[in-house]
C-alpha cells in the first residue's frame, strides 16, 4: 500500500491528498479541493482511503469504571452500557482513553468520545465500497494525531480554524483531555477576527479553570489562523502563552508551509493511532470478511500447491509404472510369440513317450556287457544271465580260463582283480573266485549285489 | 468477489486434484498387479520355451507313431511276432495284454550264439511302432535265449484336447 488518498470532509467540501509512502517518507503526489457532491465520482475507482469527517453529533465525557473491570473488552462493554444509559435511542460509535491522572483508587477514569453511528454512516455515504476505507475518524482526532506527531511538550492547547469552524483541543501527555468544536457565524466580515479571538480566548480560559493543576504554556495553531497575523497577537496578549504553528512540511515532502495549513486534517488522518479511529460495525465486518477471505485464499492456494505437488508425484509414479508396463507387455508379447503352449493331448503323448523310454530303455543287456567289457576282453564268459525285474537289474556272469603255466594264472588273476575293482567302483557287483591249481583253472562268477542278498563275500578258494 | 471466486476455484481444483491423485494411486495398484503378472507369465513362458526346445531336440524325433485304433495296435504286435518268429525262434509267452498306456506281447526267443551276424542283428532289433523290452537275456554254451516284451503304446481314448493356458503351467 504505497499510494493512498487522505480525505477530509468539512463544510460541504472535501480536501483530498494523493500521497505515496516510500521508505517511510510521505510525498504528496496530488491535492484536490472539491465539492462534496463530486466526491463519490472522484473516489469511484480509487482505493486505500483515509477519511476524517466533521460530525455534528459528537460529544465527549468522562466515565468512571470500577477497578474490578480489568479486561479491555469488559471495559468497553461497561462504557457502552453507561453511554446507552443516557443515549438509549441511538446506536453509538465511541472510542475511549484512560485519563493520564487518576484520583480515585476504586475507579479508573476514561475519556469517551461518542458519535451517532447512523449519522456517521450517512456522512460516509459517498464511499461506494466500505472495504476501501483503511482509516476513518473525526476532524478533532485527525488534528490531535498531527499535533502529537509535531509537538513534544507534555501539555499544550491546539487550535485549528477554517472560515467557519474552530477546533480547540487540550492535550496532556498526548491524551485528549478536552475538546471543543465551535461553528463561527460572524455577524460581519469586520467582526470575524474579533469573534474568533474571543471564542479562542474564552475556551482557553475555560480550560485553565477546569485543569488548574496543569499549566498550558504552549498554544499550537494550525489552519487559517496559522496564516493570520492579527489573531495570534491578540490571543498572546490575552492569554500569556507561547505560540507554535504546525508545520507538517518538515516530514511531508512536496508541500509548502502555507499550503500545508489547508491540508492539516487530511495529513493528520495519516498518523491516526488505531485507538482514535471510528470504524462502524459494517466496515469492521467487511474488513474481517476481507481478512478471512484473504486467509482462506492463502490457505486454499497452499492447499492447491500441496495437491499439485502430490498429484504431480502420483502422476510421475503412474507414468513410470505405465512405461514399465509397456516394456513388460512388449517383452511378454515377444516371449509369447516364441513359446508354444502344447495342448494336453500332445503333452500326454510326450510324457507317455518319456515314461516308456525311461522304463524300457533304461537298462539293456548291452549296457551291462559294455560295462564288463574289460573283463570280457580278458576271457570270454561261459555263461551270462541278465534279468530285469521291474527296473531291478540282476545279472550273473561266469568266467573260466585254463592255463599251462602258473605264472600266467597268477598274472591273470591279478589283472582280473584289478579290472574288477575298477568296474566295481561304478556299479555294485561282487565276485566269487575258484582257482584250481591242479588243473591251473581260474573260475570266477560275477553277480550284482542285491539289497536282500545275504551272501557273504567268498574269498578265492584254493582247491 | 474476486477473492471468493479464487477461493472457490482453488478449492474445487484442490478437491479435483485430490481425487485425481487417488485415481492415480488406484491405477498404480492395478498396473503393479498387471506388471507382476507379466513378469510371472514371462518367466513361465521362458520355461515353456526351454521345455519346447528340449522336446524338439530330444523327444520329437524319437516320438512313436501311435496307431489310430487298439485293433491296429494288436495287429502290429502280431505282425512283428510273425515277421521274426522263425529268425529268432519266437514263442508266445503271454499273448496281448494291456494297461492304461500300452499293449504288450511277451515273447521267448532263442538264437544260436555261433551266428554272430544274427546275434548282432537281434541286439539292434527295433520295433517300429513301440519298444522292445528285454526282460531276460542268457548266454550259455552255444545258445542265447531269454524273454522280451513288445510294447505297443496305446491310442488315448475319450480324451478331448484341452487347450492349456499359462495358469496351468506350474511356477
Amino acid at each position: 500500500m504505497s499510494k493512498f488518498y487522505s480525505i477530509s470532509v468539512m463544510n460541504g467540501y472535501a480536501f483530498i491528498l494523493y500521497l505515496e509512502n516510500k521508505n517511510k517518507n510521505l510525498t504528496i503526489l496530488d491535492d484536490e479541493e472539491i465539492e462534496l457532491s463530486e466526491l463519490p465520482s472522484f473516489i469511484k475507482n480509487k482505493k486505500n482511503l483515509y477519511i476524517n469527517l466533521q460530525q455534528k453529533f459528537e460529544f465527549s465525557e468522562n466515565i468512571q469504571v470500577p477497578v474490578a473491570i480489568a479486561t479491555s473488552r469488559n471495559v468497553k462493554n461497561y462504557l457502552l452500557y453507561k453511554i446507552k444509559e443516557s443515549n438509549s435511542e441511538i446506536d453509538v460509535l465511541f472510542n475511549f482513553h484512560k485519563l493520564p491522572k487518576q484520583n480515585d483508587e476504586e475507579y479508573i477514569s476514561y475519556n469517551v468520545d461518542v458519535l451517532d453511528e447512523k449519522a456517521y454512516l450517512d456522512a460516509l455515504d459517498f464511499v461506494d465500497d466500505f472495504s476501501k476505507i483503511k482509516s476513518s475518524t473525526t476532524s478533532k482526532f485527525a488534528l490531535l494525531s498531527l499535533a502529537n506527531q509535531c509537538i513534544t511538550q507534555n501539555f499544550y492547547i491546539c487550535v485549528y480554524t477554517t472560515a467557519k469552524i474552530i477546533i480547540i483541543l487540550a492535550v496532556e501527555n498526548k491524551e485528549l483531555i478536552f475538546s471543543r468544536t465551535i461553528i463561527v457565524e460572524p455577524s460581519s466580515a469586520e467582526t470575524m477576527q474579533m469573534d474568533i479571538t474571543e471564542q479562542i480566548t474564552q475556551t482557553i480560559s475555560y480550560i485553565n479553570n477546569q485543569f488548574r493543576d496543569i499549566q498550558f504554556k504552549t498554544l499550537v495553531l494550525s489552519g487559517s489562523i496559522a496564516l493570520d497575523d492579527v489573531i495570534p497577537q491578540h490571543i498572546m496578549m490575552f492569554n500569556n502563552v507561547e505560540i507554535s504553528v504546525l508545520y507538517p512540511n518538515t516530514f511531508v515532502q512536496n508541500i509548502d508551509a502555507e499550503e500545508s495549513q489547508t491540508y492539516i486534517l487530511p495529513l493528520g488522518t495519516l498518523f491516526l493511532p488505531k485507538s482514535n479511529q471510528f470504524l462502524p460495525k459494517v466496515v469492521l465486518g467487511i474488513r474481517q470478511f476481507n481478512i478471512t477471505a484473504l486467509l482462506s485464499l492463502i490457505a486454499s492456494s497452499i492447499l492447491l500447491c500441496f495437491m499439485f505437488y502430490f498429484t504431480f508425484n502420483a502422476y510421475e509414479k503412474y507414468s513410470e509404472l505405465s512405461d514399465k508396463n509397456q516394456l513388460l507387455s512388449a517383452k511378454y508379447a515377444q516371449v509369447r510369440a516364441q513359446a508354444k503352449i502344447l495342448p494336453q493331448k500332445e503333452l500326454s503323448r510326450y510324457a507317455n513317450h518319456i515314461y516308456m523310454v525311461n522304463k524300457y530303455f533304461k537298462n539293456t543287456p548291452a549296457d551291462e556287457l559294455k560295462l564288463l567289457e574289460p573283463l570280457v576282453n580278458m576271457s570270454k564268459p561261459i555263461k551270462f544271465e541278465y534279468k530285469d525285474k521291474d527296473g531291478q537289474i540282476d545279472f550273473k556272469v561266469d568266467f573260466e580260463k585254463k592255463f599251462t603255466k602258473l605264472i600266467n594264472l597268477y598274472k591273470f588273476g591279478e589283472e582280473f582283480n584289478n579290472r574288477f575293482n575298477d568296474i566295481n567302483s561304478s556299479i555294485k557287483i561282487d565276485k566269487s573266485v575258484v582257482i584250481d591249481y591242479k588243473t591251473l583253472t581260474y573260475k570266477v562268477q560275477i553277480h550284482t549285489v542285491n539289497k536282500n542278498d545275504n551272501r557273504t563275500r567268498v574269498k578265492a578258494r584254493r582247491l | 468477489m474476486m477473492k471468493i471466486s479464487f477461493i472457490v476455484v482453488n478449492t474445487v481444483l484442490a478437491i479435483f486434484l485430490y481425487f485425481l491423485s487417488i485415481w492415480y494411486e488406484q491405477q498404480d495398484i492395478q498396473i503393479q498387479q498387471i506388471n507382476k503378472k507379466y513378469i510371472s507369465d514371462t518367466r513361465k513362458l521362458k520355461e515353456v520355451k526351454k521345455i519346447d526346445d528340449w522336446l524338439n531336440e530330444n523327444v520329437k524325433s524319437t516320438l512313436m507313431q501311435i496307431p489310430k485304433s487298439a485293433q491296429t495296435a494288436d495287429i502290429d504286435l502280431i505282425h512283428f511276432f510273425d515277421t521274426y518268429a522263425k529268425e529268432y525262434s519266437f514263442q508266445v509267452e503271454k499273448f496281448v495284454y494291456k494297461d492304461e498306456t500300452a499293449h504288450f506281447l511277451d515273447i521267448k526267443y532263442s538264437i544260436s550264439r555261433d551266428n554272430y551276424n544274427k546275434l548282432l542283428k537281434f541286439m539292434k532289433q527295433k520295433y517300429q511302432g513301440g519298444y522292445l523290452f528285454i526282460k531276460s537275456f542268457t548266454i550259455e554254451k552255444t545258445l542265447l535265449n531269454g524273454e522280451l516284451t513288445v510294447v505297443q503304446p496305446y491310442p488315448v481314448k475319450n480324451k478331448k484336447t484341452i487347450e492349456r493356458d499359462l495358469e496351468d503351467v506350474p511356477q
